[in-house]
C-alpha cells in the first residue's frame, strides 16, 4: 500500500489520478527530480535576490507541489507566491529559506519512500 | 482500426506533463508533450499525425499562456483545434479571456483523472458536433441554398 508521510501524500494522489502503484512511484520519481532542480534554481535566485526568477520558480513549485500532494511545500510556496503577487518582493524573499527547508525535507522523505517503492514498511 | 485520439500536452513542468500523460494513456489516448511554444509548434507538425486536442498550462502569467492559444489560432491547419487550459485560478478575467479565444474548457490544478477525462470528452464531442454542423450546412447550402 502506498504511503502517506508528513511531507507527501501518495495515496491521495493515487486515488485522484486513478493510476496503479508502479505508475505512481514512477511519477513521484519524476517529481523528485524536478523538485531537486527547482530547489537548486530557487536557491540560486535567492542568492542574487533575483525576484523575477524567484517569483516564477515559486509559482512553479506551488503548481507541482499541489499536483503531487506535497502539502508543506505547497503551503510555504503559496504564502510566498501571494507576497510576490502583492509586490512585496523583500518579504517574499525572506520566506524563501523556509520553502527551501521544506523542499529539502520533502526530497529526503521522498528519497526514502522511493527506495522502498513508495510502500509501507 | 480506429485511430487513437492524439493529445498534445504543453506545460513547462515535466512532472505535470507526465502526470497528464499517464492518466490519458490509460484511457487510450496517444499523448505528445511540449515544454514551450516552439516545442508545441514542432509537435503539431511532427510525423504528420493530426493532434486532435491541446492541453496547455497558463503558467505564471496568464497572458503568456493565452499567447500560446493565440499562436495556435493563427497557425494554419490548427486554428480550430480544441484547447483545454490548466490553471491555478479560474478568476473572472481568466474565464472571459479563455472564452473569447474559443477555449473548450479549463481545469483548475491539481489535475484529477475524472475532471481531466470529462473535459477531454466534452472538448472532443464539441469539436465533432461543430464539424458535423459545418459539413451539414455546407452540404445543405450546396443542395438547397441553405437552411433555416
Amino acid at each position: 500500500m502506498l504511503r502517506k508521510t508528513e511531507w507527501v501524500d501518495m495515496p491521495t494522489f493515487q486515488t485522484e489520478t486513478e493510476l496503479d502503484d508502479e505508475t505512481v512511484v514512477e511519477l513521484y520519481g519524476v517529481f523528485l527530480e524536478e523538485l531537486r532542480d527547482e530547489r537548486a534554481r530557487l536557491k540560486a535566485a535567492l542568492d542574487v535576490s533575483d525576484w523575477t526568477a524567484g517569483r516564477k520558480l515559486v509559482h512553479n513549485i506551488k503548481g507541482i507541489s499541489a499536483s503531487y500532494r506535497a502539502g508543506r511545500v505547497l503551503l510555504g510556496a503559496t504564502m510566498t507566491d501571494l507576497l510576490f503577487k502583492g509586490g512585496n518582493n523583500e518579504a517574499a524573499g525572506e520566506k524563501i529559506p523556509s520553502v527551501l527547508e521544506d523542499m529539502d525535507s520533502t526530497i529526503q522523505s521522498l528519497e526514502g519512500l522511493l527506495e522502498r517503492g513508495g510502500l509501507d514498511g | 482500426m480506429m485511430n487513437k485520439p492524439t493529445v498534445l500536452v504543453v506545460d513547462d513542468s515535466v512532472s505535470i506533463r507526465k502526470q497528464v500523460r499517464a492518466i490519458l494513456e490509460k484511457q487510450g489516448y496517444d499523448v505528445r508533450e511540449a515544454g514551450n511554444r516552439i516545442g508545441m509548434l514542432n509537435k503539431l507538425e511532427e510525423y504528420g499525425v493530426p493532434v486532435t486536442l491541446v492541453i496547455m498550462d497558463l503558467s505564471l502569467n496568464a497572458e503568456h499562456g493565452f499567447d500560446l492559444v493565440r499562436t495556435l489560432r493563427e497557425t494554419p491547419g490548427h486554428s480550430e483545434l480544441p484547447v483545454i487550459i490548466l490553471t491555478e485560478t479560474a478568476d473572472r478575467m481568466t474565464v472571459l479571456t479563455a472564452k473569447s479565444l474559443g477555449v473548450s474548457g479549463y481545469i483548475v490544478k491539481p489535475v484529477t483523472a475524472d475532471i481531466l477525462l470529462e473535459r477531454c470528452t466534452t472538448a472532443r464531442n464539441s469539436e465533432a458536433h461543430a464539424a458535423k454542423k459545418t459539413k451539414s450546412s455546407s452540404s445543405s447550402g450546396a443542395s438547397d441554398g441553405g437552411s433555416g
